[in-house]
């Protein structure tokens, strides 16, 4: 398989009037054509924002982007209309993501509309597949959004997305705004959109069973920062990183008799802004200690099982 | 193929309903209909001035002066024997092509502006803004009249005055809304499909952003055709014999005592249809507002 993505310390920092806010710190990555890279995090640790990176929806601050294997970090406006039809964004609140204004045929037109090339009638004849694509009834053509429920609206937007034709989707978020049982009817279209059509997928999310279920490989990112990146199973079986065990104890097992080792954290989330080099996780950590104040870098613990942690070796 | 014929017409009447919702909500609401339906006969008396005005709003009868209202004279005749009641019938004209040209004028100016303040933020928003700032900190019936004065006294002038005097408050509306429209998630989704600005604006900003807009026009209607009546009482606006409402009311002013019917007549015009311009503002505020939905 041929790398499509890869991302080498990406950064991106606000300015806010308090200092300067790390979103993304020093975050690489590498994707393979085809697969889903899951990334959790709480709220607030910049998942969201490394999608939009990479997306060239926010400017990166520093660190490089490859796309196919170019440089695409900073590109002219001609190469990034080629890049935006093969990247695609798919967010998270179908309420906001829709204009309302518009009606579900218009909005799955308008990219293509855009792109040119094609006669209204050809124009019509694709929105028909696409809706047909992502289990659209017909009938909802002319519908608005607010006409329709979180499923259907989220099943917009991806037909949005598709329309493009693209071969790589920032997934933000996707299901969280939607009910359970919604949820898997839309994630298994998304399973099923990948297979047919080969695409990668980010996959930004807080819900672990979800990512659990969608990806190949999962890297848990905490204050901007990615602490530990490893193949799905590995990474749930075998968890290093303090904070990735700590993240995963808290998944309820839905079962009466099992005891539950909850690893409870201590203490608030350090601020995002101007933090001190070091790991960021060492304020909460139990096995913190002085050469945590130390910058981290990412270490292969095992095959394809990459930490952040300078003591990763004595949690193997 | 069928299928798809019976999609077409179904377009149409979907299009149509956001507006019909406004509507059936807006008639729920009985003043902003009746404020409603006397702008729409203000405006028809305004078109039609000339077939409905019994005489012409100059035509003098001075063997007749400062008649009581009579069969002849619905509302009697002034100082030079000019029937009163044709002359608000070419006032309204007078009137309601000042409050609306004066707001058209006001409004695409102002909306241009708010709008570019608004989308990109940052320098042009401070810039724009602090300019408006400044603007708006000399009266507004005082910087019309200082228009007025400047470019003399007429009824094109009035309207300069007053579109000009009033461009702050509709770029400031037209801002924030922008401010909030422009961080919503399909306005990315836009960016994201290689949307240029103008066509985010045009297609996705402003549609969301142009309700409050609708009510701050209305409203401004009435307060513009309020405010040319005053300058036309000043003696800055139309001039005699203009008919505009607020000329005649500085006229029948020195009669005010023995005939009260010459100013009161004009003032009664100028305060329905404020009135009425206010009430419809009110209830398309309501009407507008999704969250009322039902």
């Amino acid at each position: 398989m041929a790398t499509i993505l890869e991302v080498q310390n990406l950064k991106k920092y606000f300015q806010t009037p308090g200092g300067e806010l790390h979103a993304v710190d020093d975050v690489s990555f590498r994707m393979e054509e085809g697969t889903t890279l899951g990334v959790v995090g709480e709220s607030g640790c910049g998942k969201s924002t490394l999608g939009r990176t990479v997306l060239h929806l926010h400017e990166s601050t520093g660190g490089k982007i490859f796309y196919k294997g170019e440089d695409v970090t900073h590109v002219d406006k001609k190469k990034l209309r080629e890049l935006r039809e093969d990247m695609q964004i798919i967010f998270q609140d179908p309420y906001s993501s829709l204009n309302p204004r518009m009606s579900v045929s218009e909005i799955i037109k308008e990219p293509l509309k855009r792109k040119g090339g094609r006669s209204n009638e050809e124009l019509e004849r694709e929105v028909e597949r696409l809706m047909d694509l992502v289990g659209l009834a017909q009938r909802f053509a002319t519908s608005y959004p607010h006409e329709l429920d979180g499923g259907r609206r989220q099943r917009i937007g991806i037909a949005r997305a598709l329309s493009l034709n693209p071969k790589f989707i920032v997934c933000d978020e996707p299901v969280s705004a939607l009910d359970v049982s919604i949820q898997a009817q839309i994630l298994n279209l998304m399973k099923d959109l990948q297979d047919q059509f080969g695409l990668t997928y980010i996959f930004i999310t807080h819900d672990l069973s979800v990512v659990k279920h969608m990806s190949d490989a999962i890297s848990v990112m905490y204050l901007g920062q990615m602490v530990e990146k490893a193949p799905a199973k590995e990474l749930f079986y075998h968890p290093v990183h303090p904070y990735t065990k700590a993240l995963l104890s808290a998944i309820p097992i839905p079962k009466v008799d099992v005891e539950r080792n909850r690893i409870l954290l201590k203490g608030e989330i350090t601020s995002p802004v101007n933090p001190k080099p070091g790991c960021r996780f060492a304020a909460r950590c139990e096995f913190a200690s002085e050469e945590c104040r130390n910058p981290q870098a990412l270490e292969e613990v095992k095959e394809g099982h990459f930490v952040s942690c300078c003591r990763c070796k004595e949690f193997v | 193929m069928s299928e798809k014929e019976t999609n077409r017409p179904e377009k149409k009447r979907k299009k149509e309903s956001q507006i019909a919702g406004v509507m059936k909500r807006l008639k729920r609401n009985k003043f902003a209909m009746a404020g409603l339906v006397i702008i729409i006969l203000l405006i028809l008396v305004a078109i039609f001035a000339d077939v409905l005005a019994p005489y012409g709003y100059a035509e003098q009868d001075l063997k007749n002066t400062f008649a009581s209202p009579s069969a002849g004279h619905l509302c009697g005749t002034d100082k030079l024997g000019r029937d009163v009641f044709s002359r608000l019938i070419y006032g309204a004209r007078e009137s309601l092509m000042i409050g609306f040209l004066s707001v058209l004028l006001a409004a695409s100016i102002g909306m241009v502006l708010g709008a570019l303040a608004g989308f990109y933020g940052g320098v042009v928003d401070n810039l724009l803004m602090r300019f408006l700032d400044i603007y708006q900190s000399i009266p507004n019936i005082l910087l019309s009249m200082v228009l007025a004065t400047a470019l003399g006294a007429s009824t094109q002038n009035t309207i300069i005055a007053l579109g000009i005097s009033t461009i702050p408050l509709h770029a400031r509306i037209l801002r924030s809304q922008f401010m909030v429209c422009r961080d919503q998630e399909y306005v990315e989704a836009a960016v994201a499909t290689n949307a240029n600005d103008f066509e985010i604006m045009w297609k996705h900003v402003l549609p969301n952003a142009i309700p409050p807009m609708i009510v701050q026009i209305t409203m401004s209607l009435g307060l513009s055709i309020l405010a040319g009546a005053t300058l036309s009482f000043l003696g800055l606006g139309a001039q005699p014999p203009s008919p505009e409402w607020g000329t005649m009311i500085s006229e029948g002013r020195n009669y005010l005592r023995n005939f009260p019917h010459l100013a009161l007549a004009p003032g009664l015009c100028i305060m329905v249809t404020v009135l009425s311009f206010n009430l419809l503002g009110d209830g398309l505020r309501d009407a507008l507002d999704p969250k009322l939905k039902d």
